[in-house]
């Protein structure tokens, strides 16, 4: 996906996907890569991590077993 | 009670004139009466500026006889809003349409007005951004045939030849790439009224818009950038001499807009100033010699006249700064709010009634600061005087204290028991900075920390009671419960 930095406010990147406008990501600044500025277009990627996702839902599940134990 | 200091609270002949503007103001509230009937005068002038509460952006609509302005369209998902407001209006076409820059919570909605209006001509700061929003209403503006002009300082636009409409800035030689810098200033001026947009500009635009000779003087400032403290600085603000002040900013907005430093700023030397995440919509109207206030969130109806285009009447042209002046500080000679020299700061919010009109004397007042009404406190109170209440009736007193940094005029202003029944009313009193005063119930030579309320039989219930303080439009500044010392 490819993000307009719109604009910088008070330390807060405010991103517009290019193909849905009417959408806005707000991000830290400092999430960005150093020295992006107003009107960079960035490349913007989600990726799944189903292993992160299947460790914590494990911790989790322990949590809550230990708990109803007690 | 305090160790005395020297008097200062002085009550010069220029108090007295300031006297009358508190007693003005309490004529601004009486009981029943709505605010906006008081001033259906000033209220038929054929100038309306509307800064429209579109939430964390800016839209700005300037309904002139039969033409129709609007400054930015606020963020993308407010076009619905602003095009249903201008409906509500009665507008069916805009004259000018201006984008201050390009940022989305500017131009966001701008293809919802494109789309619902058909337009005379679009100013553009010409600022090119990679922005979808951007190039859409570009390639729309295109499309539809829309006269496309890039604003330049100097410029004027000729809509009505009541009307002055001029470009403070950007310069022709822009102010390096940044967007909010080379925001479009305009000053519209009608009469001896103007209005001052001033986009997001921060202070690099201010700073070079003060070495022109171009004068941004103006009764009424729309607060750069939200209210930023990148911008709207004390050199500027003190150029631009407003009289009322419009922060155009959404609730809770992430980026900590009105920042308290421009706030701050705004209430030294601006004596109203209005929000539109607490005020709503803010409604200006104009004359051209004089102007009235009323918020959404007030008492008035802002959307109550629907606009009507009708012909020109006589009123005068204005002299507008076209060319650099020779002297940008000039002091203004009569203005719609002379009774308040610049360096007088009348309460802000909630001191001000939601519907005010500023009449149009033409007198000239000392220098007198006056800070912000909201900093005054009732400090202390005593309401069971020691000994007998009847025999001590200077044994029974309230304290009022002003914590903030400049001197507040307490004239009109009224202390009351928690009935309200029969409120001593203050003289033309200067409450001075962390100088308190008590206001014993009692008879006794006025001072700097003492005045008298003249009364024969005690105001407070010495078993509990509440003071109340009130501004001179009746609301209530502060309130202190007591049985006793406290």
């Amino acid at each position: 996906m490819k993000c307009t930095l719109d604009r910088l406010e008070e330390g807060v990147a405010v991103l517009i996907p290019l193909d849905t406008p009417r959408h806005r990501i707000t991000v830290p600044l400092a999430l960005l890569p150093a020295g992006c500025g107003e009107g960079d277009i960035l490349n913007v990627a989600f990726a799944k991590d189903p292993a992160a996702t299947a460790a914590a839902k494990e911790h989790v599940a322990g949590v809550i077993e230990r708990m109803k134990k007690k | 009670m305090r160790s005395p200091v020297p008097v200062r609270a002085v009550l010069s002949a220029g108090l007295i004139l300031l006297l009358l503007i508190g007693i003005f103001f309490a004529g601004c509230a009486e009981p029943g009466s709505p605010a906006g009937r008081l001033h259906e005068a000033a209220n038929s002038g054929d100038l309306r500026v509307y800064f429209l509460d579109v939430g964390q952006g800016d839209s700005s609509l300037v309904l002139f006889r039969d033409k129709v302005i609007l400054i930015d369209s606020g963020e993308v998902d407010m076009g619905g809003r602003v095009v249903s407001d201008l409906q509500k209006l009665g507008v069916d076409h805009i004259d000018l349409l201006v984008a201050t820059h390009p940022h989305s919570d500017h131009i966001g909605g701008m293809q919802d007005v494109l789309a619902a209006f058909p337009v005379g001509k679009v100013l553009d700061s010409g600022m090119p951004h990679t922005s979808p929003l951007y190039e859409h209403f570009l390639e729309t503006v295109d499309a539809k045939g829309v006269r496309y002009l890039v604003a330049e300082q100097g410029q004027t636009i000729d809509l009505d030849p009541s009307l002055s409409i001029l470009v403070l800035s950007p310069p022709k030689e822009r102010l390096g790439t940044d967007l909010n810098t080379n925001s479009i200033v305009l000053k519209i001026s009608y009469g001896t009224i103007s209005f001052l947009f001033t986009g997001d500009a921060g202070d690099t635009a201010e700073q070079a818009l003060l070495k022109t000779g171009y004068s941004p003087e103006a009764q009424v400032l729309k607060v750069a950038h939200h209210g930023s403290s990148d911008a709207t600085s004390g050199a500027f603000l003190a150029r631009v001499r407003p009289e009322v002040a419009v922060i155009s900013v959404g609730q809770d907005n992430p980026y900590g807009h009105p920042h308290r430093e421009t706030l701050d700023a705004l209430q030294a030397l601006v004596p109203a100033i209005y929000r539109t995440d607490q005020d709503g919509t803010v409604l200006i109207r104009s004359n051209g010699a004089s102007y009235s206030v009323t918020t959404e969130n007030g008492q008035g109806n802002i959307w109550a006249s629907p606009f009507s285009p009708s012909p020109a009447t006589s009123l005068p042209t204005t002299t507008p700064s076209l060319s650099p002046s020779s002297s940008p500080s000039a002091t203004a000679t009569i203005t719609a709010f002379p009774t308040v020299p610049s360096n007088i700061t009348f309460p802000t919010l909630p001191a001000l009634p939601a519907n005010i009109t500023f009449p149009v004397p033409s007198v000239s007042f000392p220098a007198v600061q006056i800070g912000n009404a909201s900093q005054v406190k009732i400090d202390a109170v005593q309401f069971n005087a020691p000994g007998d209440d009847q025999e001590n009736l200077k044994g029974e007193w309230v304290r009022i204290l002003n914590s903030g940094n400049g001197p507040v005029l307490i004239a009109g202003w009224t202390l009351s028991d928690a009935t309200g029944a029969d409120p001593y009313t203050f003289p033309a009193y200067l409450l001075m900075p962390g100088t308190p005063v008590t206001v014993s119930t009692g008879s006794g030579v006025m001072n700097d920390t003492a005045l008298f309320m003249g009364r024969t039989e005690p105001v407070f219930n010495n078993s509990g009671d509440t003071a109340i303080l009130r501004d001179g439009t009746g609301a209530i500044i502060d309130r202190q419960s007591g049985g006793g010392s406290s």
